[in-house]
């Protein structure tokens, strides 16, 4: 079986590098070594506006070769949404005349197809961590190097978001219903919040995080029958565990339910490639340097296994055995042995176990 | 190094989009052999986004086994030392970059772009997007165009007119995809592959060519009633090669530690496939299969034709999703002994996906892969047989082959022999009487690779050591009531032990043959069933091979009808698995 480390949910202080780039050209706007915010813009770009293309031929019921004759504008000529772009008077019947859908420039006809060009607009890339920039990339962006608690996920949609981190369930293996999103349980001060949940069954949970204006979610795991819905929510989604019942682990929960109020960085679909989906938390330089780096040590971990028969089950590593053949799948490699928290006692190769915290 | 000079050992490398495979042969009393074999998870994330990290550790494994020193921190140590440290060659195959995003655009629906589709279902290819401009106007949506800016393909394949038909409506469209995207950054603009009435390349050369990177090949019908895909098609592996593969992370130091350029995994795949075939003329072939994480790929040999089908995202790990999507969890529920609820079989594959390292850790799960594995493997049967072999869509059944060969992780590593077996013929439903085997060390495209290099060194491991033999196959096409007699077997050994048993319709059942045994076989089928001799009722007699499972005799008929009620398939794919992995002349 393949080999490697298992893979950890929770490091309670880790040093995390991310690289936050746009398309080349693109003006970096800050220096190797400077402080920033989330909020920080590190790089921004110029960008072409869209194409935008207009039928004229079809616009005006002439073939293709005829629409030239007529068009109004010129190649090159600015021009506001609405302006006409054709016009062809049909006797006894009102003229026909086709639109520009958005302001902008006219590039070209071709086949009776008119190329109207949005105007040019600037795009963005924020710091999105809170940290230092550690290398800039030239007419890419930067790399920011945070410290924090970075939390893991197996699945995520909906892009990015930073806010409060905040929680919406009492206990690890609470439901996540759509009335733990009310005014009322939320309270005051939900608005932009990273909301943290139990297991996402339902997609009226989705609507009710919408009203209560939450930036972003992120739940111990969802069912796979509304990962549709979730991915078009509209604002991001993390699941930890990835899909089906698999409630908090209790390190973990209990671990991030002491961050609330922290700010947190969600990234349910990581603008750097080389990630995951995972959540940033911020914490204090001071509580980072006494922390250090995570837990090396396996013997003594929390862990969850991933794959059957205990899939979504949590344990403690008690031993490191030598590798193990698996019955199933007749492949050598690492394991670990795990006592499961009803007591029993199983041998589960390392890429079969996710360290918890 | 100096090729003239025999290499003493050589290690072959396979970079899958989840697995990196590493093998390690080596020249042993003058005869190659396979030594030592390891694989590790191929680092394409995170802080080790490097394949060569994945390759290093599956080399360091092999380290293990053989006792010696093949690498140092920088890479591995070539050629060989005095010392006996190192390898004198590293070939390598990979598959771990995705399928190129493509888009083709056509005149019209049919002809030019249904072939333009068999070309690229062929090739490593994601197709996102065909786009027919209509028969007589040549209209482009405004919408389709905008989708077009908005999310360009990697390559777009333009076709369209038989020829010495008019080139008008191909200019005008090529001067159209010209405007779209010349502003756009000129990586962001696609590769133009142009396959369509060779009257117009010039014009559309003097249109493209200044703006895109413009590729000319044969036109894709040059007649209503002529096809011609084999340009088209090598241009788009060429392109995966240029294109996608440089974009692995680690490509280029991969490169440098290869003794050879790197190649596509399918291709190199198809080089040691034809060889097989070309093994026994005026034979049946060969047909590969190679059930990946992310692709699955099927492949056909014959003397010298070669034929290919490639499904994009649908595989046993990453491709799991596009398998769910294809299939449904009805789909997959059918293949299964026990009953699993909708929500637990869509749960577990999607969670495998996500972790796609992760291995099946309990016989359900390894069932259920099983079933993800038939699935995967049908569809790129159905296009095999579609694009190439002219069969209608219902048809699921596959011409004899001689050998029918099978790669990919599940395959590979199911130690249930009975169960790969029984997979394989599922899916793949093959008719008559084949030999089928099992690329156990992920060896075979390396092997094409280095036969350009070393080619009694792949010769010879290809001979000794790349096969694990399943057995030989007898699979009769019709079928009768479950239960009624339907094959005669006579089964003679070399030491002349007979055995001899009757085999029921809807039944599978083995007779033992030892790996390297061979006997003489006489089957007479009852005349609803042929043998693969194209007559219903009519016996025959061959000599055959055995191998783990020794003799299958497949009588459930051609094609294969499952159960319609669920709890009778559940019932039958236990009774099926448990007849393979017992033998029918009562031996266990």
């Amino acid at each position: 079986m393949p080999t490697g480390r298992p893979e950890r949910q929770l490091v309670r202080m880790a040093t995390i590098l991310r690289r936050r780039v746009l398309e080349p050209p693109a003006e970096v706007l800050v220096s190797a070594g400077a402080e920033v915010a989330p909020e920080h813009i590190v790089a921004q770009a110029r960008r072409e506006g869209d194409i935008h293309v207009v039928d004229v031929a079809a616009g005006l019921k002439v073939g293709q070769r005829e629409a030239r004759r007529y068009v109004v504008v010129q190649e090159g000529q600015w021009l506001a949404a609405g302006t006409i772009l054709a016009q062809r008077r049909v006797f006894l019947e009102d003229p026909r005349e086709v639109w520009a859908p958005v302001g902008g420039t006219i590039e070209a006809l071709r086949g009776g197809l008119l190329f109207l060009r949005a105007d040019p607009y600037l795009v963005r890339r924020r710091a999105h961590l809170a940290g230092r920039v550690e290398e800039v990339l030239e007419e890419r962006g930067v790399v920011i190097r945070s410290v924090g608690r970075l939390l893991a996920g197996a699945w995520g949609a909906g892009g990015e978001a930073r806010g409060p981190l905040r929680l919406c369930v009492r206990s690890a293996d609470a439901p996540l219903g759509p009335e733990c999103l009310a005014p009322e349980a939320l309270g005051r001060g939900a608005r932009g919040a990273i909301a943290l949940g139990g297991v996402l069954e339902d997609a009226s949970v989705l609507a009710a995080a919408r009203a209560a204006g939450l930036a972003g979610l992120v739940v111990s795991s969802l069912l796979p029958r509304i990962a549709e819905a979730v991915a078009t929510a509209g604002f991001p989604v993390l699941s930890v565990e990835g899909f089906g019942h698999i409630p908090w682990a209790g390190a973990v929960f209990e671990a991030l339910a002491g961050d609330v109020g922290r700010q947190a960085s969600l990234s349910a679909t990581n603008a750097d490639p080389a990630y995951g989906p995972e959540l940033v938390i911020a914490v204090e330089e001071e509580e980072a340097g006494a922390a250090g780096e995570g837990q090396e040590d396996l013997v003594g971990a929390a862990v969850r296994l991933t794959r059957a028969p205990h899939a979504g089950e949590v344990g403690r590593v008690i031993g490191l055995p030598e590798r193990v053949v698996l019955a199933e799948t007749d492949l050598p490699g690492p394991a670990a042995e795990v006592r499961l928290e009803d007591g029993t006692r199983v041998v589960v190769p390392w890429v079969n176990l996710v360290v918890l915290a | 190094m100096d090729t003239l000079t025999q290499a003493l050992s050589i290690i072959t490398a396979d970079v899958g989009a989840t697995v990196t495979h590493a093998t390690l042969i080596e020249r042993v009393e003058g005869t190659y052999r396979l030594l030592a074999r390891a694989e590790a998870a191929t680092t394409l994330s995170g802080a080790e986004r490097d394949v060569t990290i994945g390759l290093w550790r599956a080399i360091t494994e092999m380290e293990r086994t053989v006792q010696r020193r093949l690498v140092n921190e920088s890479g591995p140590l070539m050629p060989e030392n005095a010392a006996g440290e190192g390898v004198d060659l590293l070939v390598a195959t990979c598959s771990a970059a995705p399928p190129l995003r493509a888009v083709i655009v056509g005149l019209t629906d049919r002809l030019s772009v249904q072939s333009a589709r068999r070309a690229c279902a062929a090739s490593p290819v994601r197709l996102e997007r065909t786009v027919s401009l209509g028969t007589r106007f040549h209209h482009w949506e405004e919408e389709t165009l905008a989708e077009l800016y908005r999310n360009p393909p990697e390559v777009l394949i333009l076709v369209g007119g038989a020829d010495a038909s008019p080139t008008a409506p191909l200019e005008s469209a090529a001067g159209v995809l010209t405007t779209l995207y010349e502003r756009l950054p000129g990586e962001q603009r696609p590769v133009v592959v142009f396959a369509g009435n060779l009257e117009a390349r010039r014009e559309i050369s003097s249109v493209m060519a200044p703006v895109m990177d413009l590729r000319v090949v044969d036109n894709v019908r040059p007649g209503i009633h002529v096809e011609s895909l084999g340009e088209l098609e090598r241009e788009l592996g060429l392109l995966y090669e240029q294109h996608a593969l440089p974009r692995v992370p680690g490509f280029d130091r991969l490169s440098e530690w290869a003794s050879a350029p790197v190649r596509p995994t399918a291709e190199a795949l198809g080089t040691t496939l034809r060889f097989i075939a070309r093994r026994v003329p005026g034979g049946q072939g060969a047909l590969a299969i190679d059930v990946g994480g992310m692709t699955t790929h099927a492949a056909a040999a014959r003397d010298r034709g070669y034929q290919w089908a490639t499904c994009a995202d649908t595989g046993t790990s990453y491709g799991l999703e596009g398998v769910l999507e294809r299939a449904g969890v009805e789909g997959l529920a059918r293949w299964l002994p026990r009953r699993l609820g909708g929500e637990e079989i869509a749960a577990t594959l999607r969670n495998a996906a996500l972790r796609p390292h992760s291995v099946a850790g309990s016989r359900d799960e390894l069932l259920l892969l099983h079933a993800a594995l038939r699935e995967a493997l049908a569809a790129a049967m159905g296009l095999l047989r579609q694009q190439h072999w002219g069969r209608l869509d219902g048809d699921l059944t596959t011409p004899p082959f001689d050998l029918i060969a099978a790669r990919g992780g599940v395959v590979a590593h199911t130690p249930n022999l009975s169960l790969v077996a029984l997979s394989l013929l599922d899916a793949i439903q093959p008719v008559g009487l084949c030999r089928m085997v099992v690329d156990w060390a992920a060896v075979w495209p390396a092997l094409g690779v280095l036969a350009g290099l070393e080619p009694l060194a792949a010769v010879q491991v290809l001979e000794n050591d790349a096969f694990r033999d399943l057995g030989t196959v007898i699979a009769p096409r019709g079928g009768d009531e479950p239960g009624a007699p339907a094959l005669q077997v006579a089964m003679v050994r070399d030491s002349g032990r007979l055995t001899e048993i009757e085999v029921a319709a809807g039944s599978i059942v083995r007779l033992p043959l030892e790996k390297g045994e061979e006997a003489t076989l006489e089957v007479r089928p009852s005349r609803y069933f042929d043998i693969g001799l194209g007559r219903w009722g009519v016996g025959g007699r061959a000599t055959v091979q055995g191998g783990g499972l020794g003799i299958v005799i497949d009588a459930r008929g051609r094609p294969l009808t499952l159960p319609t009620d669920a709890r009778e398939a559940r019932r039958a794919m236990i009774e099926w698995l448990r007849s393979l992995e017992g033998h029918a002349d009562g031996t266990a």
